[in-house]
């Protein structure tokens, strides 16, 4: 005992210069920022801000500390001279290995816990780094004390220790097999906004994975010790492992979200780039491109143009003229939809005040999206809701058969037999005002409009067409999704009546760091086909592609990705009921179904 | 001289397959995956080929024997110094040139006039190569006599930092304007990546002007490389 007390005595001595220039480094210098805050007037009290210090360098000071202790008795002499001394190499490592652990551990749960206590408003995190990080920061740890028990020279091992650390702490944040192994805390919020549990999961899962690891790392670093193992590093090993290392790290990021949906067909578009809007039954549709979205930010201006196109065994075959696109195709969802197995005709409202008196006059139009069809869009109806504010009350349009439905401050009914000719049949008050009555994430309840001789499932059709949601909605049979700042939630149906709709949350997809890096947490648009949801997105940053990605409600869990695409303004989607889709950008591409998803 | 390039060859195919490996690996991954568009792709193959290429080999050539110490027995062959330069440029610029062949010839085959024609492709790559191979001889040239890599790579990278704010700077300030000093367009490095811009130079005269600063400047090193005097220590 006196022997490994004097042991340990001499690797505090030799290591505690760590703690110190870590408490410099992880609490001085957030102190120094505080003041700095306070005189700045940044901030009106005084804050000391360690956690992001510690998280970005507590892995690097493991790694320091490790290889330190290690390289420094494994040199030259000194490595025969421990081994002529009466104590065991196992022991002796322990020793070694468990003081350095508790330096670094010290090293960064103190400052952790300076902010903890001293900081009025501490980071939302904190908390659980506390609780979950010291095992990343011993993992990392003992990745250090094994490249410095197998390699002996300082700078070799610490690099790739480094690499090493990169991997642990990358890897399962884009490979989604290891995301259990991920030391990304977001998913911890129990729920979206609130502060993140301390004890779930997979926070746990995050922690047994890092004991463990490092368990197994300390236990081959004393095998290595015991039976002499060592690796000659020389520049190759070096420049090899640290460029696997990033090429691992790049092909993985390139695995998660890049693009794997087989390109079927590629099309140049003879009226420029920029598809701003694809439909098709199947069998015809047209396309509507803005070639504006391609030219610089000052020269914008809407410029429209419509071209219809066949999509035949062989593939889509566009026609060989355009027309002028008769109307703007950015419309909210519930102000448009389209006659019932006729992918050209289109039924929409536009909401004015023409008076200037605050009254909303609100009018129908038919537009033909056929080329050399095309014509002049024709007001219908008109109605004006008095004393009623835009936004909710906006009617919604929904077809049925051969029935078009304006349901809002009124219901009217048209008979559409001849489509690009409705015929008013009825006109009676309605009042309906939307269709979300309650929603927190993990239930959502609708409510449903009463409208005569509608089973509950078109009335929970028309309820969700009219329900404001500011990003992308999707609803198929019974699956529903939405998305958020949050991420993609699905929700099945649990319940339905006349009256109301309830779903339950089955799951969520929350986009990773990287994603995040590459643009992708920007989606706008959703939409559902046979089960698989089609997100649409468009890059923060202008080095990136738009996207689109594709998710399975099916999966076990559910959103699953399994498919992704992504090529210059790639990011307008019309999915087919085959399971291939249509998508439109600089170019228009007929995209194959996600990998593996036919086969199920 | 085939010996003393099989030598070089031996020495350095690891550094070549390094190079192929990474690069290739970087363009085959990110074309495939489309993330980010072709261009741009293709720019951060090039960018760090015209980086990392000159770094490696020039530091891996001279400055490497030097430090080892055989450099000396190198010079004390029956064979003139010129002729061993000659072999480890050789061996230098297929170090840079190699390793973006072979970036080039995947971006053609995964990319080819998906994005970019076949043609601006080639023409990208060569222009990344003359800019790699011109920092390569200016590299080499400044640490022939230097006695470690460590040194040398640091005086490399200072080269390196020096054309990049040099013609960053005088981009920023109108390169491609009358008023700009003319002369210097063609004697940066780098300005091979900025002649793909089609306003500015033709990539021709470019090469024209860096293969002749590239034989000064080789000429230059070629003479301050001498056999050890007999007796000398």
């Amino acid at each position: 005992m006196k022997q490994l007390a004097a042991l340990a005595w001499k690797e505090w001595h030799e290591t505690r210069i760590y703690l110190w220039i870590a408490i410099g480094v992880f609490i001085g210098l957030p102190v120094i920022g505080g003041f700095e805050a306070i005189f700045q007037h940044i901030s009106h009290a005084f804050e000391i801000s360690t956690t992001p210090w510690v998280v970005i360098f507590g892995g690097v000071l493991a790694v320091f500390v490790a290889v330190g202790a290690t390289c420094r008795d494994y040199n030259g002499r000194l490595e025969d001279f421990w081994r002529s001394r009466p104590v065991g190499v196992g022991r002796w490592l322990l020793v070694k290995y468990l003081v350095g652990l508790a330096v670094v551990l010290a090293s960064c749960i103190l400052p952790l816990l300076v902010e903890l206590c001293f900081t009025p408003a501490p980071d939302r995190d904190a908390w659980p780094i506390t609780a979950w990080f010291p095992f990343m920061w011993a993992a990392a740890y003992s990745i250090g004390f094994l490249a410095g028990c197998l390699l002996r020279r300082t700078a070799h091992a610490a690099m790739l220790a480094l690499s090493g650390m990169l991997l642990l702490w990358f890897l399962p944040m884009v490979l989604p097999p290891l995301r259990w192994m991920s030391v990304a805390f977001s998913d911890n919020s129990d729920s979206y906004g609130n502060r993140p549990r301390i004890f779930n999961l997979g926070s746990v899962e995050f922690g047994i994975s890092m004991a463990v690891l490092a368990t197994v790392v300390t236990g081959l670093s004393i095998l290595a010790a015991k039976r002499n193992w060592r690796i000659e590093a020389d520049q190759k090993m070096m420049y090899g492992s640290i460029s696997v290392a990033l090429l691992i790290l790049f092909a993985s990021a390139a695995f998660q979200l890049g693009t794997n949906l087989p390109i079927l067909q590629q099309i140049d578009l003879p009226d420029g780039p920029g598809v701003t809007l694809i439909r098709c039954d199947g069998q015809h549709g047209f396309i509507v491109t803005d070639i504006s979205r391609f030219r610089e930010r000052n020269e914008w201006y809407p410029d429209f143009k419509l071209r219809n196109f066949d999509l035949t065994p062989s593939g889509i075959v566009l026609a060989s003229t355009s027309s002028e696109s008769p109307f703007f195709p950015y419309w909210n969802e519930g102000y448009y939809t389209w006659a019932p197995g006729n992918p050209y005709i289109q039924y929409r409202i536009e909401t004015n005040d023409q008076s200037g008196d605050g009254n909303f006059a609100q009018t129908l139009y038919v537009d033909s999206m056929q080329a050399g069809k095309a014509a002049q869009p024709q007001t219908l109806w008109e109605d004006t809701p008095k004393d009623l504010q835009i936004g909710p009350i906006s009617p919604t349009l929904y077809t049925r058969q051969n029935r078009l439905y304006v349901i809002g401050s009124h219901l009217a009914v048209f008979d559409i037999s001849d489509p690009l000719n409705p015929k008013l049949i009825s006109l009676k008050p309605f009042n309906y005002v939307g269709g979300r009555l309650y929603f927190d994430y993990q239930k959502a309840v609708f409510a449903l409009p009463e409208v005569p001789d509608f089973s509950p499932s078109e009335r929970l059709e028309v309820a969700m067409r009219s329900s404001y949601w500011e990003y992308g909605k999707a609803l198929e049979g019974e699956y529903l999704c939405l998305e958020d700042n949050y991420g993609l939630f699905a929700y099945h149906l649990d319940k339905i009546t006349d009256y109301t709709a309830t779903f339950t949350n089955i799951g969520r997809y929350k986009p990773s760091i990287l994603e995040g890096v590459f643009g992708k947490a920007n989606y706008y648009h959703l939409s559902m086909e046979n089960g698989l949801v089609y997100l649409e997105s468009y890059p923060s940053n202008e080095f990136a592609n738009p996207s689109i990605s594709v998710f399975d409600v099916h999966s076990q869990p559910p959103l699953k990705m399994i498919g992704h695409f992504a090529a210059p303004g790639a990011n307008v989607v019309f999915p087919l009921s085959d399971g291939r889709a249509i998508v439109g950008g600089s170019k228009l591409w007929l995209v194959g179904p996600p990998p593996g998803w036919g086969a199920k | 001289m085939r010996q003393l390039i099989w030598k070089e060859w031996h020495e350095q195919s690891w550094r070549l397959g390094f190079g192929c490996v990474v690069l290739g690996a970087m363009a085959l991954i990110g074309l495939h995956a489309r993330l980010i568009a072709d261009d741009n792709m293709m720019l951060w193959v090039g960018f760090i080929g015209i980086t990392l290429l000159p770094v490696l080999s020039s530091t891996g050539l001279l400055p490497a024997e030097r430090s080892e110490g055989s450099f000396e027995s190198l010079l004390a062959l029956p064979v003139a110094p010129w002729k061993i330069l000659a072999a480890k440029t050789a061996m230098g610029l297929l170090l840079c040139v190699g390793p973006l062949a072979v970036a080039a010839a995947i971006s053609l085959i995964v990319a080819g006039g998906r994005e970019m024609t076949d043609g601006d492709i080639v023409h990208f790559y060569a222009a990344s190569s003359v800019a790699a191979v011109s920092l390569f001889i200016w590299m080499m040239a400044l640490t022939s006599r230097l006695p470690s890599e460590g040194r040398s790579a640091l005086v490399a990278i200072g080269v390196l930092i020096i054309w990049s704010i040099a013609t960053g700077s005088a981009s920023a300030g109108g390169l491609n304007s009358s008023a700009a000093p003319r002369f210097f367009k063609a004697t940066s490095p780098l300005m091979a990546v900025w002649a793909t811009d089609p306003h500015s130079m033709p990539l021709i005269a470019v090469v024209i002007v860096q293969a002749i600063i590239a034989i000064a400047l080789w000429t230059w090193m070629a003479k301050r490389i001498v056999p050890p005097v007999e007796g000398e220590s």
